[in-house]
C-alpha cells in the first residue's frame, strides 16, 4: 500500500489531556472521536480488534480495560504516540516522521505527499504559511523545467544515493522525471493559493549554486550545453521569484492575470542563516514542520512548542527587511547579487 | 505464548532486564496497591494493565512505551531543550547545555558528528571576545533579554561575568569529546553577518569594539585551524598532558548544514535536531537516529577531509573563510 510520506498530515492531532479526573482509556477513546468525527469507532474497533460490538463498546465506556496488543493497533491505526496518551514527560513532543518507516522512497512519492500537505491547508478557510528559508522551497525548482530536472537528478543521485543512477551523467534528455515534473507544477499551483511570509537571506540559492559547480568540477555534467541551460533556467527562476516580490502576490510563469493570486511577503533577513522551517496557520490551529536530514520534515500540531517556535519567527520578521510590494533598491539589489552569483557558473 | 498477551510479558521482561536487582512482584504490590497474587497475574498476561497502571510503570521505571513496544504509529517524542518552560534565559540555557555535554562526557566511548550551519556554540567560546559578542547576541536579538534593551555591546565591560564563567566550562567539556563535523564556506557567515550588523546598526559601543572583534574572529579561525592541523581539539592556554577528543573535520559541498548534531555514547545513539535558532529537539529513537546517521555517511562520503591530512585543501579552506571576513567587515 502506498504509505503517504512524511509530509502528509491527514487529520492527525497530538493527544492532549483534557481532563484529568476521567479514567485515561475513556480520555483516549475520547481523543480520537473528537480527531476523527465522521467514523464509527464502535464499529472500526470491531473490524480492528476483531471483537464483537459490545465488547467495543465495554472498551469505549472503559468497563474493560485495553490490552497492550489492542492498544498498539489502536495507536498505529490512529496514528498516535502511547507516550503522549501516558503524558509521560511534559516536556516531550510528539512529532510525526512517517518517513522514518521507510527510508528508500520513490522521490515521485515524496512530492505526492506534499502535494497532499499543500491541497489539506488549501483546504481551510483561514490558511497562512510562513517559511524560514535555508534554500530556496524545494517546490520553487519546479517552475522551469531544466532546473527541475537538474534538481530531481541531483536529489536522487547524490542525497538519495539511488544506485542505479552511480555512474550516470547529468543530461537533460533522456531522463524520466516527467511525473516528478508534472506533480512539481500542481504543487506550485497549491502554493500559489495559500498567503505566505517568507524570510530569505543572501545565502538561500548558495546550495544550488555549490550543487552546479559540483557537477561541473565531477565532470558530471554530459555536455556544456546542459551546463549553461540549468544555470539559464535558474536564472529565469529567480527573475520569476522577483517578479512576484515586485508585485507582492505568487502566479505561476506566463500565467493569466485572472487566476486567484495569494500574497507574498518577502523579507530578507540578515541575521541569521534559516533552517526551512515551514509553520502554517489553518484556521486557528497552528502546524510545525521541522525539516531533518536533509529534505525529510516532521509535523507536529503540539501548541507550546508551536507558539513558542511562531514567536521565534516573529522576532526574526522584525529584524528583517521586507522586499516585496516595497522596498524596490533593496530587492533590485538582492536579487541582481542572486543572479550575478548565478552566471558566474557559466564562466 | 498468547498472542493478546505477548506485548505485556515482553514489557515486564524489558523491565526485569534493565532492572535486574528488583523482585517485580513485591514493587508492583507497593507501586499499584495490590496483592501478591494479582501481581503475578499481571506479570504472566493473564490480566491487562489499566493504562493507568501502565502511566504509574512508565514514569517509575522510565520507560518511553513507543519504543518498548516498537509501534509502528510513525511518531517520534522529541525532549526540547528548553523543559516544560520556555527559556528566555541565557544562563538557564547554558547551564541545560553544560548538564547534557557532561551527560556525554560520563560515557566511554563518546562521539559527536556535527551537520554544521554555523560553528557550534562551544567553539564561539574558545576565544573570550567572541563568546562575550554571541553571548550578548543571543540574549539580546533572540532571546529578548529585557536586561539588555537599547545596550550596546562593549568587550570591557561584559555585564554577565557567570555567562563567560560557563562558557568556558563548556569549551572544556567539548574538548572531551571526539568529533567528526561537516561544514562549509557558509559555516563563518552567520556570525560574520552579526558582527557586520552591528557595526552598520551601530551597536558596538566604541570603535575598539569592532576592531577587538575582528581581530578575535581571526583568531578564533586560526585556531580551528590549528585543531584541524593536529586532528585534535585544544584550548587556549591549556597543557597539552589532558587527554582531548579527536577532531575530524570534512568539508561538504553539497548542502548547507542545518546544526543536527548525533551523539553515539557507548553505542547509544542520540539525535538533536536544531529549531528556532538556539534550541534543540532531541531523541533516542532508533529508527530515526539510524536514518540520520545513514544520511550523514552519505554527506562524509562526498566531502574531503581536511583534518590531519590534506594540507593543501585545509589552507584553500581556512583562506576562503578568512577572505569572507575581509569582505564582510571591511568594505
Amino acid at each position: 500500500m502506498f504509505e503517504p510520506d512524511c509530509w502528509f498530515l491527514g487529520d492527525f492531532c497530538n493527544f492532549r489531556i483534557m481532563d484529568a479526573t476521567t479514567d485515561l482509556q475513556q480520555q483516549l477513546f475520547n481523543f480520537i472521536k473528537s480527531s476523527q468525527p465522521h467514523i464509527s469507532l464502535a464499529d472500526e474497533l470491531c473490524d480492528l480488534l476483531d471483537i464483537s460490538h459490545d465488547s467495543a463498546y465495554r472498551r469505549i465506556r472503559g468497563e474493560k480495560p485495553l490490552t497492550l496488543n489492542e492498544l498498539k493497533h489502536i495507536c498505529e491505526r490512529y496514528h498516535i504516540s502511547l507516550d503522549q496518551v501516558l503524558q509521560l514527560q511534559n516536556d516531550a513532543v510528539v512529532f510525526h516522521a512517517s518517513a522514518i518507516n521507510n527510508p528508500v522512497f520513490l522521490f515521485s512519492d515524496y512530492l505526492k505527499g506534499m502535494l497532499q500537505q499543500f491541497k489539506y491547508m488549501n483546504s481551510f478557510k483561514e490558511k497562512e504559511m510562513l517559511y524560514l528559508c535555508k534554500d530556496i522551497p524545494i517546490w520553487q525548482f519546479y517552475l522551469f523545467p531544466e532546473v527541475a530536472i537538474f534538481k530531481t537528478f541531483f536529489w536522487i543521485k547524490t542525497l538519495l544515493n539511488q544506485p542505479e543512477y552511480n555512474h550516470q551523467l547529468f543530461s537533460l534528455t533522456g531522463n524520466a522525471f516527467d511525473e516528478c515534473l508534472e506533480i512539481g507544477r500542481q504543487i506550485n499551483r497549491e502554493y500559489n493559493e495559500l498567503p505566505c511570509v517568507e524570510l530569505w537571506n543572501k545565502e538561500s540559492i548558495n546550495s544550488t549554486l555549490s550543487q552546479i559547480q559540483y557537477y561541473k568540477d565531477a565532470h558530471i555534467f554530459k555536455t556544456r550545453n546542459d551546463l549553461e541551460a540549468v544555470v539559464d533556467s535558474f536564472e529565469k527562476t529567480l527573475d520569476h521569484l522577483e517578479q512576484q516580490a515586485e508585485k507582492g502576490l505568487k502566479f505561476m510563469p506566463g500565467g493569466s492575470d485572472v487566476t486567484y493570486r495569494a500574497s507574498l511577503q518577502l523579507y530578507i533577513n540578515e541575521v541569521v542563516i534559516g533552517s526551512n522551517t515551514i509553520l502554517a496557520e489553518v484556521d486557528t490551529t497552528k502546524i510545525a514542520f521541522i525539516p531533518y536530514n536533509v529534505f525529510s520534515y516532521m509535523v507536529t500540531k503540539d501548541v507550546r512548542f508551536n507558539e513558542s517556535v511562531f514567536y521565534g519567527f516573529k522576532n526574526l520578521v522584525s529584524r528583517s527587511t521586507l522586499i516585496s510590494g516595497t522596498g524596490e533598491k533593496e530587492r533590485n539589489r538582492f536579487f541582481r547579487l542572486l543572479k550575478e552569483k548565478t552566471r558566474d557558473l557559466k564562466r | 505464548m498468547n498472542a493478546t498477551t505477548d506485548l505485556q510479558q515482553q514489557l515486564f521482561n524489558f523491565i526485569k532486564n534493565s532492572q535486574p536487582h528488583i523482585s517485580l512482584a513485591d514493587e508492583l504490590c507497593d507501586l499499584l496497591d495490590i496483592s501478591h497474587d494479582s501481581a503475578y497475574r499481571r506479570i504472566r498476561g493473564e490480566k491487562p494493565l489499566s493504562l493507568s497502571e501502565l502511566k504509574i510503570l512508565c514514569e517509575k521505571y522510565n520507560i518511553a512505551l513507543d519504543q518498548v513496544l516498537q509501534l509502528n504509529n510513525g511518531t517520534v517524542v522529541f525532549k526540547t531543550s528548553d523543559g516544560s518552560s520556555d527559556i528566555r534565559d541565557l544562563k538557564t540555557y547554558l547551564e541545560g547545555l553544560l548538564r547534557e555535554t557532561k551527560f556525554f562526557n560520563a560515557f566511554k566511548q563518546k562521539e559527536m558528528l556535527v551537520l554544521a550551519k554555523d560553528f557550534a556554540v562551544f567553539q564561539f567560546f574558545l576565544v573570550p571576545e567572541i563568546a562575550a559578542f554571541k553571548c550578548f547576541f543571543w540574549m539580546r536579538h533572540i532571546l529578548l533579554d529585557e536586561r539588555l534593551n537599547r545596550a550596546k555591546f562593549s568587550v570591557k565591560s561584559f555585564p554577565f561575568p557567570e555567562i563567560l564563567d560557563l562558557a568556558k566550562q563548556l569549551t572544556k567539556e567539548y574538548a572531551q569529546l571526539d568529533s567528526v563535523e561537516l561544514w562549509n564556506e557558509e559555516t563563518v557567515r552567520s556570525t560574520l553577518r552579526q558582527i557586520r550588523y552591528y557595526k552598520e546598526s551601530g551597536l558596538f559601543e566604541t570603535e575598539e569594539d569592532a576592531e577587538i572583534i575582528y581581530r578575535a574572529f581571526d583568531e578564533l579561525l586560526d585556531h580551528l585551524q590549528n585543531m584541524a592541523e593536529l586532528g585534535v581539539k585544544s584550548m587556549k592556554g591549556e597543557s597539552d598532558l589532558i587527554k582531548k577528543g579527536s577532531f575530524q573535520l570534512y568539508v561538504n559541498e553539497i548542502i548547507l548544514g542545518n546544526n543536527t548534531y548525533i551523539l553515539r555514547l557507548d553505542g547509544k545513539t542520540y539525535s538533536y535536531i536544531n529549531y528556532a535558532v538556539l534550541k534543540y529537539l532531541s531523541t533516542p529513537d532508533p529508527k530515526f537516529c539510524g536514518n540520520l546517521y545513514n544520511s550523514f555517511q552519505n554527506l562524509v562520503s562526498r566531502s574531503t577531509l581536511i583534518s590531519r591530512v590534506g594540507e593543501k585543501d585545509r589552507n584553500h579552506f581556512f583562506n576562503v573563510l578568512r577572505e569572507e571576513a575581509i569582505k564582510l567587515l571591511h568594505h
